[in-house]
């Protein structure tokens, strides 16, 4: 959570691969803030108030900002002016790719093998012969189109 | 477990029989085996269903032939392995797969596979109590959608035997797991919209399996279709589709149909495209009743 020291860890590292010539292990230690999976309640197994120390004490987004702003080289302003432009960009970006059509559906056959077995070409034939059929009741909209 | 399977569960009975393992199928499965063996009941768990590969000779080579190459002398089928199967809607490649037709070609092991919660207790429990190791596939999108009375006290399914769901005249729906549920709506629609009679059949013990039921049924209704999510060809289904037009050749008015996934990896967005759903189900009910 140190970003010095993982800099100047990984810095060290590589001067070893490169001028001993030999494989370098790096292992960075941190703290699991989020749950193991959405199937998770890791409050099961650990306290609310550890996670909360690892959350907002010993993080390293928040120890290089107080590195910064100890320093007077960041501020409040200009951090809840990076946020702003952050998330309008990232917000702009969400609406542009959930606006983005699927591709054909038909490339779902595509890759299994290099080239298209008939008894999967068969298949094929079978989808967009029942697609035809039930149109209304698949995501077609949501897809470019069936070619 | 990964989808808190197991609750407070562990915590009320010793914490030394309900312990995690190393990231390993091949050993958890190796290990189950061994402790079947040497008279412990075991319950091996792999997180997916789409994980047991690891674990595929221990449990083909190994489980399923110890009491043979043994002469009956050792066994180990006091080994249940359970897996969460099937499609879950946004499962991919990787956390989608039904792989019991591989399991099924290989004698000496049990395949099973519940549509519900009160179903899952008491087939497990047959599982656990049977004499032969077991694979409980466990349908995962069930685990948060369904919810039923389950009895509290201790009830058994038996293995290897189908069970009717829904009683018709005029199709035969043989599925398991999820598809049941596919197959019970589609067996409305077709009462509703075709006046078409469907008897929906829930395999529930895929190895062994209870051809009886399945064969009593074609014959009675001369038309039969099979649906599974696994890809089409080699699924389970083609069993039964050799078995039903082996022992019901006369009886048939059609071809037995298929309704499967198809012959590709399980696909991420096309997930829609890809499933037998209802839509391809009463299509081939048309196809049955509309053959002759």
């Amino acid at each position: 959570n140190d970003l010095f020291a993982v800099y100047n860890a990984t810095k060290a590292a590589r001067r070893l691969a490169v001028e001993e010539q030999r494989p370098v292990v790096l292992e960075a230690m941190t703290y699991r803030v989020g749950h193991h999976s959405t199937s998770d309640d890791s409050t099961a197994y650990r306290s609310v108030d550890e996670v909360n120390y690892w959350d907002t004490v010993d993080t390293p987004i928040n120890r290089i900002r107080s590195y910064l702003t100890d320093r007077e080289w960041w501020d409040d302003g200009q951090e809840k002016e990076l946020r702003s432009v952050t998330r309008t960009e990232i917000l702009r970006a969400f609406k542009e790719a959930e606006t983005t059509k699927l591709p054909n559906p038909l490339l779902m056959f595509d890759d299994a093998w290099d080239t298209l077995p008939p008894a999967l070409e068969d298949q094929k034939q079978e989808l967009i012969e029942h697609l035809k059929k039930y149109p209304e009741h698949y995501p077609l909209d949501k897809c470019e189109e069936m070619k | 477990g990964i989808n808190a399977e197991y609750g407070d569960f562990w915590q009320d009975c010793c914490a030394s029989r309900v312990f995690n393992t190393p990231l390993t199928e091949q050993g958890i499965i190796g290990f189950g085996i061994g402790a079947a063996a040497a008279g412990s009941t075991a319950i091996a768990e792999i997180q997916f269903a789409d994980y047991i590969f690891p674990g595929f000779d221990q449990l083909v080579n190994e489980a399923a032939k110890y009491r043979y190459r043994s002469g009956n002398e050792y066994d180990c089928g006091r080994l249940t392995v359970r897996a969460p199967w099937g499609a879950v809607g946004h499962g991919a490649l990787y956390h989608s797969q039904s792989p019991e037709a591989y399991f099924a070609h290989t004698p000496g092991l049990k395949i099973v596979v519940p549509r519900g919660p009160i179903q899952a207790k008491g087939l497990l429990l047959s599982c656990i109590l049977d004499n032969n190791p077991c694979i409980f596939f466990e349908p995962k999108i069930l685990y948060r959608l369904a919810a039923e009375e389950v009895p509290l006290g201790t009830y058994t399914i038996p293995l290897s035997q189908a069970e009717i769901v829904r009683q018709g005249t005029d199709v035969t729906m043989i599925g398991w797991g999820t598809v049941v549920h596919v197959l019970l709506e589609v067996a409305s629609m077709a009462e509703e919209q075709l006046g078409v009679s469907c008897e929906v059949i829930d395999l529930q013990t895929i190895a062994p399996y209870d051809a009886q039921t399945i064969e009593a049924s074609v014959k009675k209704t001369g038309k039969a279709m099979v649906v599974h999510e696994a890809p089409l060809t080699q699924g389970f289904g083609a069993e039964i589709a050799a078995r039903l037009q082996e022992k019901c050749f006369l009886h048939l008015e059609a071809p037995v149909q298929r309704v499967a996934g198809w012959d590709t990896p399980f696909p991420y967005i096309y997930e829609p495209f890809y499933l037998p759903d209802k839509w391809r189900c009463l299509d081939t009910v048309k196809k049955l009743v509309d053959f002759m």
